[in-house]
């Protein structure tokens, strides 16, 4: 009996071992640089703020040394602060987001409210940036979108502000960001519904989120650009490890943390998040609130 | 004034960037400065131009830095241009390994002024001239 009750202990000791190294690696894994996950997020996030702060200190630099700029020069500078600060109030609201989303602690809070004058007011915050970027702005709403709806006015804002961030970044020099919302239909497609209202997007070859379906209003953000590979779109919505050297220069540099960080609030929120793109034309991000 | 007559060309894909250096650079004298928004279109630009110095950002799109230098050392009319890396990245192993590509110095971004920026222009200029 002793014996047994022996072995049974050896056996547990072991088996709890094994689990607590394999939780312990997990937690702290390490990409093939050596560094941990959490020391690669730090890394990016600080070249994410450093770009347009150190875009900001040189412009401020340049605008004390001289002392004859025009005025429409001094405008423009102060134009492009403007617009460097805004990207990095974004890029810090997805830290807060992240890091809440990291610790646990992301409470969705739904409240009836007025969506439409929410993505109304996100249009108007950018529309200087856009006007500064040399890029047009359109936006469409749809004829059956509830006036009131119950939504988590936060995750909507936040998701707006990235995917519009990101739609100033990416584009073409004179290129354009069409923002589109549609009403979904419980247990329709999609697709066929963009399609039978006229929308102007990148059909998702590319979702994921809540599988159950319900109705929802959808928000759709197509900016013209360089086109992302399909087989690349999904890993814009993964883990930095598996970004690795997957695709090149700009698309990683500029998404950063922030498609992870609306994805999981939009998840969190009960929709669906994905992504459309076609070669040399341009990209769409789309992303679902659902109501009942 | 002394840039007068020197050509930059700018590779890098920050706008913003580009716009206060092209300004900067305009103030000091240099007013042959142009700039590309990707590798590919750098490369093409560095071919046609033939400028006496490029200032070249490793993370662009279409073709990283690294790939840029390797093709622009491989052409004749290019092999030979001055290559000054300015890239937010700051580690020490990526300076190390860029350093290596035959280029003439590599600066943080945020780590210079936009004035010792410059004078590092000046001199890497000045240089390749007393070469001449």
């Amino acid at each position: 009996m002793n014996a047994f009750l022996y072995g049974i202990a050896v056996t547990l000791f072991v088996l709890l071992g094994t689990f607590a190294w394999y939780w312990h690696r997990k937690a702290h894994a390490v990409s093939r640089k050596g560094k941990t996950l959490l020391q690669e997020i730090v890394s990016l996030l600080i070249h994410d703020l450093r770009g347009p702060l150190d875009n900001i200190q040189k412009m401020s630099e340049l605008m004390l040394s001289s002392s004859s700029m025009t005025e429409e020069r001094r405008k423009q500078y102060t134009g492009l602060i403007h617009d460097s600060s805004s990207a990095m109030l974004v890029l810090i609201n997805n830290i807060s987001d992240a890091a809440k989303l990291g610790a646990g602690t992301l409470v969705i809070k739904k409240m009836e409210g007025n969506l439409l004058q929410l993505i109304r007011d996100r249009i108007s915050f950018f529309s200087l940036a856009v006007k500064n970027a040399g890029l047009t702005m359109r936006s469409s709403f749809g004829n059956e979108i509830p006036e009131a709806i119950s939504f988590d006015s936060r995750v909507v804002s936040d998701t707006i502000n990235i995917l519009f961030s990101n739609a100033i970044k990416f584009n073409e020099p004179g290129g354009n960001i069409v923002l589109h919302v549609f009403r979904h239909r419980k247990g329709k497609d999609l697709v066929e519904e963009a399609k039978q209202s006229n929308i102007e997007w990148y059909p998702p070859t590319y979702s994921e989120g809540s599988e159950h379906d319900t109705d929802a209003v959808v928000i759709a953000v197509t900016h013209s650009d360089i086109g992302i590979p399909i087989e690349t779109l999904p890993l814009l919505f993964k883990k930095y490890e598996k970004m690795g050297e997957a695709f090149l220069g700009k698309v990683k540099q500029a998404h950063g943390i922030s498609l992870l960080v609306a994805k999981h609030l939009v998840r969190h929120a009960g929709g669906i998040i994905g992504a459309g793109s076609e070669e040399n034309k341009g990209t769409t991000f789309f992303f679902t609130i659902p109501f009942s | 004034m002394e840039g007068e007559n020197k050509k930059i060309l700018i590779v890098e894909d920050d706008a913003d960037f580009v716009k206060v250096l092209k300004d900067g650079l305009a103030q000091h004298g240099f007013s042959h400065v142009t700039s590309a928004s990707d590798g590919e279109a750098g490369l093409q630009k560095a071919i046609e131009e033939k400028p006496d110095l490029i200032l070249l950002d490793l993370i662009l799109p279409k073709m990283r830095g690294e790939e840029f230098l390797k093709k622009l050392r491989g052409h004749e009319e290019t092999h030979a241009v001055a290559v000054l890396i300015v890239s937010q990245l700051s580690d020490y192993e990526k300076i190390s390994e860029t350093m290596a590509l035959g280029i003439k110095g590599y600066l943080v971004k945020s780590d210079f002024s936009l004035d010792s920026m410059i004078g590092q222009i000046q001199t890497i200029l000045s240089e390749e001239r007393k070469k001449e």
